[in-house]
């Protein structure tokens, strides 16, 4: 039996297991003893003694553990707390049961009444006196239970319950406690389960909370343009956890045209919040005020609060489309490329919900950023969603591949894969709509590339400056600069001296 | 039930005897289930509700840890019955943690490097069927980063174990390092790999190649490893990485190899070395096969035209980029021929661009005597030629020796 064939995770054949378990065991790599490429079964000496463990039980059916591993409540002989139990047993009972192991202890717990773990072997004590129960406790128990609506409000009355009972046991008491007088143990705050996410069966409580704060919200403050919101309470079963948003999503009412922006820690009031309408007109105002004033900072704020207030009011159509576009192209314009990739993400998604926009223009600053961004993998899914993709829903696909910004910034990709700088620079003045200013961008990396080649490359005679700066997309004065910044030599006709010129 | 009794036995025995295959066996989600032990668990389990599943584990193994670990993992079996992605991803994610906390607490649980391997596979199998599902319902898609957040904690438990060898948690790396890059390349975010590779590559004890390491990991990390390389432009390393796990892929897997095979062939061909037509015969790539043979030749129209044909195929494996940057090679040979067929007595190594002009118009591709500059001088920097361009004259002139190095000899 070779070790490949012995147990390989990835190899996805059907082991057929007839149990050979030296072949089992013969893989070095996971044998406990220090690997052995012989693959021969040694023991290891830790097995024997196990110490660092936690108290592991012996192999033979666990029928000899003591009471404190059993399950936490003796019910044997007892009827105590039928409230729960028989709720859900009704349902198990009504699977299909198999037949078989009667010769085991299966009375011993006889606490949840399962038919199928009854047949289990259960690793508990054999029935005696002392899993007898004072009526006075059962009824205890009782009350206690009784109490519990959810399942997790009685796991920790059981929690709780459960030492009081076991200690009473111990030290003898259970008999001669006064159970009746016994206070009964504080029903446990709504709880987070212990792991990453809220127990879905309990987020149903946080959810009404919150629709009340909605609907404490919505009727503090009369200037309302729209009815209240629906009083639609979100159902969630087990099988069906579709939430329904609407209930929480805010409508403004604000009717500023200006609007400073902070940045929301939770969920804004709605007087601070402006509809659909006077977000159009305050679009408007803030553009005029752009091409009276030009101040950058103060249009980029304004513009980013109406992306506010369009998200928070869950407004996703062509005006949406329209601010980011507007803001995308004013970002090009100001240097401000960080905000600009905010923009073009997030119109990428709202492109592929449908919404129409100018897609092409968009499409091609995209490509032109991935080659700024040098980020093989965006430019590759740029690739696949022009060509490949097929269940994108943007509208007019096969128009965008041959509009001409497109066609252009592709010719530009593949000009800069294949490092060809006299078809950059060619290219570099025909950029349609903003693309320029991220090709401005790039620019001085391909420049001083060229120029280091040309520079290697060209001799003996002296290179013309005015066809050098065709090449570099310089020209006169500043193509002259350029060269003697870089080290560049120029000689008595001003022409660069290659064999001179060191370039750095 | 008799399964589950069986079950519940079998599991108590791998814990005691530490036998760790036996353990990652009985924990396993996915469809093969090898040992017998596991048969008809799922149908045993399925008829309970979540939360009796914590009561049901109680007790049954004497081992509290594995006991929350057991508990978790029925939980996430139900789910997955009922096709709840993201809840059996909660699941299967408590499990996995429960898993490392155990290993932290620990000492030697190096024996227990099977189980993790099985679980963080299972972790990122359910984390991208949850994603699915939360697309659907056109919710952020978000367990699959979460799940990378989970095994760079227990890459980090692992690789930071001090016990001596033979008990030592270090044999894990590797197995849930691939397990890391498959999400990074499921989420179409590969370099953040690197940090990985940063910190596996140079690893001394035990080294990445130690034969202890199972081999097939080893040869998953390295394509992973190669094809992290070859998007970052590192060729050479590429190459090395990709070889490596192509030779030591086992000729079983024909799948995988012809996955290395997708990512290897256009490194080569970048650096020079073609591949054999047996080859791509073999392994069904005959996409390559024209391409090589255009680039060898230097036949440029040819080239464009199967750039086009199999672009959609190249555009998904992602190296498109790549092959288009061979391009430079079909330059390199095409412009050897036509320095070879033109070549006049009186003027050795002299060649007027003029030349090149007319021989990229024959074959279709119009080009001005700038471009065609350009690229001569691209292929002089690069080192394909040596030689240099008069500008004045218009003109290459050639170096009188090995103007045209072999590519072999040239570094990438």
């Amino acid at each position: 039996m070779t070790q490949a064939q012995a147990v390989n995770p990835w190899n996805q054949q059907q082991y057929n297991y007839g149990y050979n378990q030296y072949a089992y065991y013969s893989n070095p790599y996971y044998h406990q003893n220090f690997p052995s490429l012989n693959g021969t079964v040694t023991p290891n000496p830790q097995t024997q003694v196990a110490p660092q463990q936690t108290p592991v039980q012996p192999t033979t059916p666990p029928a000899n553990v003591a009471s404190t591993h059993s399950v936490p409540f003796q019910y044997a002989n007892t009827n105590v707390a039928p409230a729960y139990t028989s709720v859900k047993r009704t349902q198990q009972s009504q699977q299909k049961v198999t037949t078989g192991f009667t010769g085991f202890q299966m009375n011993q717990n006889k606490k949840k009444k399962i038919p199928e773990l009854v047949e289990e072997p259960k690793p508990n004590p054999p029935a005696d006196d002392k899993n007898k129960w004072p009526d006075a406790l059962k009824s205890f128990v009782e009350r206690a239970f009784a109490r519990c609506k959810e399942p997790a409000e009685k796991q920790a009355v059981e929690v709780q319950l459960k030492p009081l009972i076991t200690g009473a046991i111990e030290h003898g008491t259970l008999w001669s406690h006064d159970w009746a007088s016994q206070p009964l143990p504080p029903l446990p705050p709504k709880r987070k389960q212990p792991s990453f996410d809220p127990n879905p069966f309990q987020n149903e409580s946080k959810k009404n909370a919150r629709s009340s704060r909605f609907m404490e919200q919505a009727h503090a403050h009369q200037q309302r343009s729209r009815p209240p919101p629906s009083t639609h309470q979100p159902t969630e079963t087990y099988e069906d956890r579709e939430l329904n948003w609407d209930a929480y999503t805010i409508k403004g009412t604000s009717q500023q045209l200006e609007k400073q922006y902070l940045r929301l820690t939770e969920a804004p009031e709605p007087w601070t919040v402006r509809p659909e309408p006077v977000l159009k007109k305050s679009l408007e105002h803030v553009l005029k005020k752009w091409e009276a004033q030009r101040d950058y900072l103060f249009v980029c704020e304004q513009i980013k609060s109406i992306r506010q207030d369009l998200t928070v009011q869950r407004i996703n159509n062509e005006f949406t489309v329209l601010v980011y576009e507007t803001h995308g192209r004013l970002t090009l314009e100001n240097d401000d490329l960080g905000e600009f990739n905010q923009c073009q993400s997030r119109l990428k998604t709202l492109y592929e919900d449908g919404i129409r926009g100018c897609i092409p223009e968009f499409m091609a600053y995209r490509l032109l950023y991935s080659i700024y961004r040098d980020s093989a993998s965006d430019i590759i899914d740029l690739l696949k969603d022009l060509t490949v993709r097929k269940d994108v829903k943007v509208s007019d696909l096969s128009n965008v591949k041959k509009d001409p910004a497109v066609v252009h910034a592709l010719a530009l990709r593949s000009a800069i894969n294949l490092e060809n700088y006299a078809s950059f620079f060619k290219l570099y003045p025909t950029t349609p709509n903003k693309g320029k200013f991220i090709l401005d961008k790039i620019a001085p990396r391909i420049r001083l590339e060229a120029l280091r080649k040309i520079s290697k490359s060209y001799k003996p005679s002296p290179v013309p400056m005015d066809w050098l700066g065709v090449q570099l997309g310089l020209s006169g004065e500043p193509c002259e600069t350029y060269v003697k910044e870089h080290g560049g030599v120029l000689d008595a006709k001003k022409m660069l001296d290659t064999r001179q010129s060191n370039i750095t | 039930m008799m399964a589950l009794f069986g079950y519940f036995n079998t599991l108590s025995t791998a814990i005691v005897k530490q036998d760790s295959l036996l353990l990652s066996s009985l924990f396993k989600k996915s469809i093969n289930k090898l040992h017998p032990a596991t048969r008809n668990v799922d149908q045993a389990i399925e008829t309970k509700s979540l939360s009796e599943i914590d009561e049901f584990c109680d007790g049954r193994l004497g081992n509290k840890q594995f006991e929350e670990m057991l508990a978790f993992h029925f939980k996430g079996i139900i789910c997955l019955q009922k096709k709840f992605y993201s809840e059996a991803y909660i699941h299967q994610a408590n499990l996995i943690q429960a898993l490392m906390r155990y290993l932290e607490d620990t000492e030697a649980s190096g024996w227990l490097m099977a189980a993790t391997n099985t679980t963080s596979l299972d972790l990122r199998v359910v984390a991208k069927l949850a994603d699915k599902e939360q697309k659907k319902k056109g919710q952020k898609e978000d367990k699959q980063s979460d799940a990378a957040r989970i095994l760079n904690s227990c890459f980090s438990i692992c690789f930071k174990d001090k016990a001596p060898l033979n008990v030592s948690k270090k044999w894990g790396i590797l197995g849930v390092s691939n397990q890391l890059f498959k999400i990074y390349f499921s989420l179409n975010n590969i370099r953040l790999g690197r940090t990985l590779v940063n910190s596996v590559r140079p690893m001394k004890n035990p080294s990445l190649e130690d034969s202890r390491f199972p081999i097939s990991q080893l040869v998953t990390f390295k394509f992973f490893a190669g094809a992290l390389a070859m998007f970052e432009g590192k060729f050479s390393l590429a190459e090395e990485d990709l070889s490596y796990a192509f030779r030591r892929c086992t000729f079983k897997s024909h799948k995988n190899k012809r996955l290395i095979l997708r990512y290897l062939i256009p490194v080569k061909i970048l650096r020079g070395k073609m591949p054999k037509d047996s080859l791509l015969k073999k392994y069904n790539m005959s996409e390559f096969a024209d391409l090589a043979k255009a680039v060898q030749l230097g036949d440029l129209r040819s080239f464009d035209q199967i750039m086009q044909q199999h672009q959609d195929f190249f555009i998904r494996s992602g190296i498109y980029l790549i092959l288009e940057k061979t391009k430079i090679l079909a330059y390199r040979n095409l412009c050897k021929k036509i320095c070879m067929i033109s070549q006049r007595p009186e003027a050795k190594n002299k060649f007027i661009l003029d030349l090149f002009q007319r021989a990229l118009a024959w074959l279709g591709v119009t080009m001005d005597i700038d471009d065609i500059e350009c690229i001569l001088s691209n292929l002089i920097f690069a080192g394909y030629i040596k030689g240099y361009i008069s500008h004045q004259a218009r003109c290459l002139v050639l170096s009188a020796t090995n103007p045209f190095p072999p590519l072999k000899d040239l570094k990438i």
